[in-house]
């Protein structure tokens, strides 16, 4: 009963860490996407 | 060296600090006697509450520095500060339930230290809402600003609850004593150097991420 509670608390840990990871790694890639869209526009400005 | 290589450095020994501490949890510090096995969530519960504190501090800082220099880095700091305390807040209350049922019959009980803990959560989790309710720059900063400051101010409460109040969670860090064994004291401190460094990576990659987005954003979109 004990064990499992202690299971439980450190899976609730490392999932809430990782899962916050892995949200900001999209956000990241998000803005990758959005700085190559801000180039092309402003290659297509330039041309 | 940019601030992405220096967190992807506190994320790489982060990385090898973590299972080293957690190996220390579950085969070097001894099995408590009352509680038993359960009792190891204290290992990582105190510090992502010490973590989450100094997630309200640098908040509360960049807090006041904001409003006295009006410059962007220390909204930026506020925001990834105030983010990443609520995340670990969050994980402080739910392993706190899962320590508390085994222990106290009950996963939520109105002590002063849970109940000043979840307003702690309340407050700056509605600080993260109204950054993304208000979206004039300015204004988003010096609101959150002052939200920052004036909830820093639950973080000695938080503290000082269970001295303050009659209260049922127990106090290890006391002003004369640190009331554990020495090997437990051993892992505790290892498991708070491997979150201390976890969390500067994290604040470091949460702010370069935060002011990139504000650039992108203000390229993009020039009458914001």
């Amino acid at each position: 009963m004990k064990d499992t509670f202690l299971v439980i608390a450190y899976m609730a840990i490392w999932i809430g860490l990782s899962g916050y990871l892995a949200t900001l790694a999209h956000r990241q890639k998000k803005l990758s996407l959005r700085i190559e869209l801000l180039n092309k526009r402003l290659n297509a400005e330039e041309e | 060296m940019t601030t992405t290589n220096r967190s992807s450095i506190f994320a790489g020994v982060s990385a090898l600090l973590i299972p080293a501490a957690i190996g220390m949890v579950f085969f070097y510090a001894p099995l408590e006697k009352t509680m038993g096995s359960v009792q190891k969530i204290f290992y990582f519960h105190l510090p992502l509450a010490f973590s989450a504190f100094l997630s309200f501090f640098v908040a509360f800082v960049a807090g006041i520095m904001y409003l006295r220099t009006r410059r962007q880095i220390w909204d930026a700091r506020l925001a990834a500060s105030v983010e990443i305390g609520v995340v670990l807040t969050t994980l402080v209350l739910i392993t706190g339930s899962l320590w508390g049922k085994p222990i106290w019959n009950t996963y939520w009980t109105w002590d002063p230290r849970l109940t000043t803990s979840l307003i702690l959560w309340f407050i700056f989790a509605s600080c993260l809402i109204l950054r993304s309710a208000v979206e004039e720059e300015g204004k988003r900063a010096t609101y959150s600003a002052v939200m920052a400051i004036v909830g820093f101010v639950d973080v000695p409460i938080v503290f000082l609850s269970a001295r303050l109040w009659r209260s049922i969670h127990p106090t290890v860090i006391r002003s004369d004593s640190v009331g554990l064994e020495s090997s437990m004291l051993i892992t505790l401190l290892a498991c708070m150097v491997a979150m201390l460094t976890f969390w500067i990576g994290l604040y470091k990659f949460r702010v370069s991420l935060q002011l990139q987005e504000a650039a992108a954003s203000a390229l993009l979109n020039p009458k914001h």
